[in-house]
């Protein structure tokens, strides 16, 4: 289904776009940074959770499920611990997580364990491709680095996304090209992305807000 | 308003979208897409467009940093 998936996104990534583009504007991006990574690792920490969830809801007769109960395991793998990089990152600002993340990450994620429980643990490609479809571009950590005046270290993390993540794009790309989803099923992953795509606009807008309606959660 | 007869590439061209230069396979798609879907789609086309023309010309050059 990954035509009709590429298709829709790409209406709505221009968007998502431009949201994430106002987050680096040079006045108060230091402190701005600072909040997009304790955010985005409230975001990450949901990954590996989020994909052991569909991989135990796989367990059952169907050959979709049989698939990604290959897929996610091996995602598991390549995506485990990425958010302990994050605080890490954010270690080198003084920043710890946050106690309780934004309602702006709980309206991203949170969908996603309705779907998995409650329609098909294949809805979870929709999200996984929206987010590693908009991986950072390669020049963004220096560009940070030098509006910033930040250490490299803090940008370890979107360093390593930039150059890993347009691979793993094309891998759930590819796997929802080869399953053989019922219509129901394409317009769950359709949603999901739909849904994502929209919610993390909102995210990337509340922290782009100098009144600091967002994300103002610092540990 | 637009000449498109199908109901979603009518909504579409009227939020914007350039259904013109859409192929047969992106008509196909739009066109059988769910009242909810399209809903989602054109609430974050009204979102952009409600940006500075300034701030949406610099996007492409910092992808969207999600992973």
């Amino acid at each position: 289904m990954s035509g009709d998936l590429r298709a829709v996104l790409d209406l709505v990534v221009p968007a998502l776009r431009r949201s994430a583009a106002a987050l680096w504007q040079p006045a108060g991006l230091r402190e701005r940074y600072g909040r997009y990574l304790i955010q985005m690792h409230a975001v990450l920490r949901a990954s590996v959770p989020l994909m052991q969830l569909a991989a135990l809801r796989c367990d059952r007769p169907d050959p979709v499920c049989t698939r990604l109960g290959e897929y996610f395991p091996l995602h598991i793998k390549e995506e485990a611990g990425h958010d302990e990089w994050l605080l890490d990152d954010m270690a080198t600002m003084g920043l710890n997580r946050a106690e309780l993340p934004s309602v702006q990450v709980a309206r991203l994620t949170g969908p996603q364990y309705y779907w998995i429980n409650h329609v098909h643990p294949v809805a979870l490609l929709g999200y996984i491709a929206v987010l590693e479809g908009n991986s950072p571009a390669p020049e963004l950590p220096g560009l940070l680095a030098e509006r910033t005046g930040l250490p490299d270290r803090a940008f370890h993390t979107l360093r390593h996304h930039a150059t890993a993540d347009p691979g793993h794009s094309e891998e759930v790309l590819a796997l929802l090209a080869e399953l053989d989803l019922s219509a129901e099923q394409r317009r769950a992953v359709r949603v999901s992305a739909l849904h994502t795509a929209g919610a993390l606009i909102d995210l990337f807008d509340a922290l782009a807000r100098p009144e600091r309606t967002c994300c103002d959660d610092r540990g | 308003m637009t000449t498109e007869d199908d109901a979603n590439l009518r909504a579409l061209a009227d939020a914007g979208f350039p259904t013109g230069g859409f192929t047969e396979e992106q008509r196909a798609v739009f066109s059988g897409l769910t009242a909810t879907e399209l809903a989602l789609i054109l609430d974050i086309k009204r979102r952009l467009d409600a940006v500075e023309p300034e701030v949406r010309a610099h996007s492409v050059v910092a992808g969207a940093a999600l992973f």
